[in-house]
C-alpha cells in the first residue's frame, strides 16, 4: 500500500501482460516472469517483489483464478487461470492500451 | 525465515511460503542449468527474490480483513514487549493508573454532587427556568411568576419545587426531614413511576399525602411495603405514605436527596404560591417533544417582560432564563467543579507524558530493531501502527489498572475528606458515566503520549542506526529535544499544581484564622420545633422558659434562642425588604435573622452601640431592632442610628426602632461579603424555626442530655430534632476551603512526584548519552565537581525553562482561580516564588543521583566500553 506513485504506473501494465500471458492456458508465477522475460527479449524483467502482489491482486479481484497441481518437474505449484472476468478484463485493458499507444505516437510524430 | 511468522497462522501463509519457495527452486535450477555452481544458482535466485518479507507483506494486505489480522498481530507483538520489559511496563502503567484512577474518582465525586443528570425519562426535554435579575444574579421563581408561566405552549407541563424541612414522627420519634414540596404534577412531568405504591394524582390529591424517598425508605421503615397506605404525624398533622421513589430517582438536586415529597395540596400554602416577592421556587418544565429549547426561552421571556410591565414593583428588571438539565448541572459545577478537572487533568497529562518520555527512550534502545524492520521491507505507516499499537495497550492497561485504583479510592477518599459533610447521603460509585470517562481519558493520554514517539522513529535514519552507531544519529538528537520539551512542559505543569495548591492552603488558613464574628467554642445548638407564631402568647412565654430553666443548670453559662445559629448552613436565609424613611422611597431587600435575650453576649460579640434585646422587648411594646455595623454605615452614614427608624412590609407596615448596633458576623459562608444584616426580637416577629443555643462549660457535647431532659419538664411536647455544636457549624463552612485545599495538596504531590520521575528521566540519560564524552574530560583532569556542576546545570535549566513556562501558565490561569480564593490573590508572587523554588530543588535533587553516577565512573573504562 505504500509506494503507491510507483506501484500504479506499473500496475496497470503488468496486470495487462500477466493476463495476456495466462490466455493460452493455466502457468505458475514462476512461468509468467520467464514467460514476460523471454517473449519481451530479456527487456522487461519482473521483479518476484511485483509479481507476486500483483498475481494475489488479481486473485482478489476473480480476474484470475488460482489451484495447487504439480509442475512440469512434479512439485507442487500454484497455478493461475484466467477466468471469464478475466477475459473481459483483458480485452478492455488491450482497447485501453492502444487507445493509448496511439495517442501516444500521435503526438510523438507529429509535433 | 522471519520472527514475524509465528504469528501468522493458517493455510494462507503456508501457501504464500511455498508458492516463493517453488519460485527459488524453479529459479536455482534455470541458474544450475545455465551453468552456474549450485551454491551460487541459489544465492542468484534468493538475489532476485528480493525482501521477501515486504513481498509477502504486500500480498497480504489487500486480502479482506488483513487489517484485522495485522491489528490481532500488532498486539501480540505488542503484549510480548511490554512482558520482555517488565520494569519500563510498571512504571508507565504505575503512572497511568494514578493519572487515571485519580480522574475516575475525581470525576465521580463532581458527578455525583453536580453534574449527574436526572433520573427522569427523555431528560433532554427537561428544562430548568431561573430568574435573572440584575440585582440576585440567578435565583428560582416566584410562586405567582411560576403560575404565570404555565400559560407556555412549547413546554408539555411546568412543575414548583420548594425546599422544606418538616418534622416527621415515626413509630414515636419526631425526626427533622428534607423534602422537596412539589406541585401536584410532579411525578407525571418528570414521568418518574414509584418503586412501590404510586406517585401524585397529577390534578391535587385528594388528602394528605407524601411519597418516600427510596433511601429514607429503607433506613426509616426497613423497606417494609407495609407501610405504603399507612398514616403518620408530620408537622402536626396526619399524611399518608402513598409510594416510594425509585432508588435511581434522588430528587431535583444532585447534592441532596430529598427523604420525602409533599404535593403542594397537603402542604396548603396558597400565599406562597401566589406571592410574587421572592423567587424562591426551583421550576422544571418539559418541552413539547421536538421544540427546541430557544422557542421555550423566546416564549417564557415574552411572558416575563409582560409580567414586569404588569408587577413592576414585583417584577421590574426580572428577566427569565430556560436551560437544559445539562446546563443547569454544569453551571452548578461551576468554577470549583472546572478547577479540581483542570488539576486532576493536569496530573493525568503529566503520567502521559512521563510514559511519552519512556517510550521514547524506549524507541532510542529499539532504533537498532526498527532500523532491521524497516530494511527488511516492513512499512513505515505500519512500524507507526505498531507503535501506537504499543501505545493502546498501555493506555489499555493504565485504564484498567487506574479503575481499579479508583474503586479503592472511592472507598477511602469520601470518609477522609468527609465528604459526607459537603454533600450528605450521596453514593459515590464507578457507574458507566464514570467508567465511560475514564475509558475517553485513558483513549486521550494514549494519543498524548503513543503519538509523538511513534511518529520520530518511523523518520528514523537506518544506516547509522544499522552501523550500531551512538553517536551522529540525527534522531537520538531530535529525541534528546522532544524530550527536554516534554519534561520543561511537565515542570510547568507541576508548578501550577503547587502554586494552586499553595494558593487554596493559604486560603484554607486565612478561612480558619478569619474571625466569623462570634465565638463558636463551647456553643450548643439544639433545634426545637416552631410552636406557633409570635405573640400567641405561648411563644413568647415559652421560649422565655426555656431560656431560663436552661440557664439554671450546672455547666450552663448562658441560653438564647435564634431563628438561625450563625453558619447555620442552610445557605440563603431569610431576607425582608426595608423602607428608610426620607426621600428614597425604594424598598431594599437586607438578609434577617430573629433573636431572643442574651443572644450576643452568649456569642461573644457585645454591641457596638446601644443595647441587644432584652425581656422588656414584648410583643405588644415598642418594636425595635438591632442592625449590623454594615447597614448602620449603609443605610445611615455618618450618623448614629440608634433611634432612627425603617418599616418593613411598605410605607403602612410596621415601624422599627434600632436600638442596637452589632459586629459584622458570617451569615452563610466564611468568605462571604460583608453585607447588611438586620435581627429582630423573638416575641415580636414570627420566626420560622427555632435554635436554642447553650453556652457551657468546657465539653459542650456532654451536656445535650441534661438539656434536653430539662426541655422535657418545660413542656412535654417539646422534641429536639437535632444537636450539634457551634463549631461544627464553622467546621463545615470551613469544608469549601479544605477539601479543595486537600484535593489540590495531593494532586500536587502526584504531579511532583511524576515530574520528579521525567526529570530523573531525562537527566539518567543526558548523563548516560555523555559517558564517553565525561571519561575524556576526567582524563584531561577535570574534576568531579566540575562533572557535577555541568550535570546539576542541565537539571537546573530544564527546571529554569518549566519554572518560566509554568509562570506564565499560573498568571494566565488566575482570573479562573481567583473565585475560589480567599484572602490571597491568584497572582500571588510569594506563592510563586515557594513553588519555583520546590521545582527546582525537585530538578537538583532529581540530577543528583545520575550525576553522581558520572563522577563515578572510571575514565579507563569509560574509554574502552566503545
Amino acid at each position: 500500500m505504500s509506494d503507491s506513485s510507483r506501484t500504479d504506473l506499473l500496475q496497470g501494465t503488468l496486470d495487462l501482460l500477466i493476463l495476456k500471458v495466462l490466455v493460452p492456458g493455466p502457468m505458475h508465477g514462476y512461468a509468467i516472469s520467464q514467460r514476460i522475460q523471454q517473449v519481451s527479449r530479456d527487456i522487461l524483467q519482473v521483479q518476484q517483489g511485483s509479481l507476486y502482489p500483483a498475481l494475489h491482486r488479481l486473485e482478489r479481484r476473480k480476474w484470475v483464478k488460482a489451484e495447487w497441481a504439480a509442475s512440469e518437474n512434479n512439485r507442487r505449484a500454484k497455478y493461475y487461470r484466467l477466468t471469464a472476468a478475466g477475459h473481459r478484463q483483458l480485452e478492455e485493458e488491450l482497447s485501453n492500451w492502444e487507445r493509448i499507444t496511439s495517442a501516444v505516437s500521435l503526438i510523438l510524430e507529429n509535433t | 525465515m522471519s520472527w514475524l511468522d509465528r504469528f501468522r497462522g493458517g493455510r494462507f501463509e503456508r501457501d504464500l511460503d511455498d508458492e516463493l519457495k517453488f519460485d527459488v527452486e524453479s529459479r536455482t535450477q534455470d541458474n544450475i542449468r545455465a551453468g552456474m555452481t549450485p551454491v551460487e544458482a541459489r544465492r542468484q535466485a534468493l538475489l532476485s527474490l528480493g525482501g521477501v518479507d515486504r513481498t509477502k507483506e504486500e500480498c497480504r494486505d489487500g486480502r479482506p480483513l488483513a487489517w484485522l489480522e495485522t491489528v490481532a498481530q500488532d498486539l501480540r507483538y505488542g503484549i510480548r514487549g511490554l512482558r520482555a520489559n517488565p520494569g519500563f511496563t510498571l512504571i508507565a502503567a504505575l503512572s497511568l493508573a494514578a493519572g487515571i484512577g485519580a480522574n475516575s474518582v475525581i470525576f465521580s465525586f463532581i458527578d455525583a454532587i453536580f453534574t449527574r443528570p436526572m433520573a427522569v425519562s427523555r431528560v433532554s426535554e427537561i428544562v430548568h427556568i431561573i430568574t435573572t435579575s440584575p440585582e440576585s444574579g440567578f435565583a428560582g421563581v416566584a410562586g405567582a411568576d411560576y403560575l404565570d408561566y404555565r400559560s407556555a405552549t412549547s413546554l408539555a407541563g411546568v412543575a414548583a419545587v420548594d425546599y422544606r424541612g418538616p418534622v416527621l414522627t415515626i413509630n414515636g420519634v419526631s425526626e427533622r426531614t428534607y423534602a422537596e414540596v412539589v406541585s401536584d404534577n410532579f411525578f407525571t412531568l418528570l414521568g418518574v413511576e414509584a418503586a412501590t405504591g404510586r406517585t401524585f394524582r397529577e390534578e391535587a390529591e385528594p388528602s394528605p399525602a407524601i411519597v418516600l424517598g427510596h433511601r429514607f425508605f429503607q433506613s426509616k421503615f426497613g423497606g417494609d411495603a407495609r407501610v405504603i397506605g399507612q398514616a403518620v404525624p408530620m408537622n402536626g398533622g396526619m399524611v399518608t405514605i402513598v409510594g416510594v421513589a425509585p432508588a435511581s430517582f434522588r430528587g431535583t438536586r444532585n447534592d441532596m436527596a430529598a427523604d420525602l415529597w409533599v404535593p403542594f395540596s397537603t402542604w396548603n400554602q396558597p400565599e406562597e404560591v401566589h406571592d410574587r416577592r421572592v423567587p424562591e421556587f426551583t421550576v422544571i418544565g418539559r418541552l413539547r417533544p421536538g421544540v427546541p429549547i430557544s422557542r421555550a426561552q423566546q416564549e417564557l421571556t415574552n411572558i416575563a417582560s409582560n409580567l414586569a410591565r404588569a408587577y413592576p414593583a414585583t417584577n421590574k428588571g426580572r428577566s427569565v432564563r430556560v436551560e437544559s438539565d445539562r446546563e443547569h448541572r454544569m453551571r452548578a459545577a461551576g468554577a470549583l467543579g472546572l478547577l479540581v478537572m483542570t488539576l486532576v487533568g493536569a496530573v493525568l497529562l503529566l503520567a502521559s507524558v512521563n510514559v511519552a518520555m519512556l517510550l521514547l527512550a524506549r524507541a532510542e534502545t529499539r532504533k537498532r530493531e526498527m532500523a532491521v524492520r524497516l530494511t527488511l521491507g516492513a512499512g513505515r505507516a505500519r512500524l507507526v501502527r505498531q507503535l501506537l499499537t504499543e501505545a493502546a495497550l498501555l493506555a489499555g492497561l493504565g485504564a484498567v489498572a487506574g479503575v481499579a485504583l479508583g474503586g479503592v479510592l472511592i472507598r477511602v477518599l469520601p470518609p477522609a475528606l468527609r465528604l459526607d459533610r459537603i454533600a450528605p447521603n450521596l453514593d459515590f460509585v464507578l457507574d458507566s458515566r464514570v467508567l465511560l470517562f475514564s475509558l475517553a481519558v485513558a483513549a486521550a493520554s494514549g494519543l498524548v503520549f503513543g503519538v509523538v514517539p511513534a511518529l520520530m522513529s518511523a523518520r528514523a535514519d537506518l544506516a547509522p542506526a544499522l552501523k550500531g552507531a551512538a553517536a551522529g544519529a540525527g534522531t537520538s538528537a531530535a529525541r534528546a529535544r522532544a524530550r527536554n520539551a516534554l519534561v520543561v512542559f511537565q515542570v510547568g505543569v507541576s508548578l501550577v499544581l503547587v502554586v494552586v495548591s499553595i494558593l487554596l492552603a493559604r486560603s484554607f488558613r486565612n478561612a480558619l484564622e478569619a474571625d466569623p464574628g462570634f465565638r463558636h467554642d463551647n456553643v450548643l445548638v439544639l433545634e426545637i420545633p416552631h410552636v406557633g407564631a409570635a405573640g400567641t402568647g405561648r411563644h413568647d412565654l415559652l421560649y422565655r422558659q426555656i431560656a431560663d430553666a436552661v440557664r439554671a443548670l450546672p455547666g450552663v453559662r448562658g441560653a438564647a434562642v435564634a431563628m438561625r445559629p450563625p453558619l447555620g448552613g442552610s445557605g440563603g436565609g431569610r431576607t425582608e425588604k426595608i423602607l428608610l424613611p426620607g426621600p428614597r422611597q425604594e424598598p431594599v431587600e437586607v438578609g434577617m435573622s430573629v433573636v431572643g435575650p442574651g443572644y450576643f453576649s452568649l456569642l461573644g460579640s457585645p454591641l457596638l452601640r446601644g443595647r441587644e434585646f432584652d425581656d422588656h422587648d414584648g410583643f405588644s411594646a415598642l418594636k425595635v431592632a438591632v442592625v449590623n455595623q454594615t447597614a448602620a454605615r449603609r443605610f445611615w452614614p455618618s450618623r448614629n442610628p440608634i433611634g432612627k427608624v425603617f418599616r418593613t412590609g411598605g410605607a403602612n407596615g410596621p415601624a422599627w426602632e434600632i436600638v442596637g448596633v452589632s459586629r459584622d458576623a458570617r451569615v452563610n459562608s466564611i468568605a462571604e461579603a460583608r453585607g447588611p444584616y438586620l435581627y429582630f426580637p423573638f416575641a415580636q416577629m414570627d420566626s420560622g424555626d427555632v435554635n436554642l443555643l447553650v453556652e457551657t462549660a468546657p465539653g459542650a457535647a456532654a451536656l445535650v442530655k441534661p438539656v434536653r431532659e430539662r426541655l422535657k419538664e418545660v413542656d412535654k411536647e417539646l422534641v429536639v430534632y437535632s444537636s450539634f455544636t457551634l463549631g461544627s457549624l464553622v467546621e463545615s463552612a470551613l469544608d469549601e476551603f479544605r477539601v479543595p485545599a486537600q484535593l489540590a495538596a495531593a494532586l500536587a504531590l502526584m504531579g511532583v512526584l511524576l515530574a520528579t520521575v521525567g526529570l530523573y528521566g531525562v537527566i539518567s540519560h543526558f548523563v548516560s548519552a555523555r559517558t564517553r564524552e565525561t571519561g575524556i574530560r576526567m582524563a584531561l583532569g577535570a574534576r568531579p565537581a566540575d562533572v557535577l556542576g555541568s550535570v546539576l546545570g542541565r537539571a537546573a535549566r530544564l527546571a529554569a525553562l518549566g519554572i518560566a513556562l509554568g509562570v506564565v501558565l499560573t498568571l494566565a490561569a488566575g482570573k479562573a482561580l481567583a473565585s475560589q480564593l480567599y484572602g490571597v490573590s491568584a497572582g500571588d508572587w510569594s506563592a510563586i516564588a515557594s513553588a519555583s523554588a520546590l521545582m527546582l530543588l525537585v530538578a537538583l535533587a532529581a540530577g543528583f543521583v545520575p550525576a553522581r553516577r558520572a563522577i563515578r565512573t572510571d575514565p579507563a573504562v569509560t574509554l574502552r566500553q566503545e
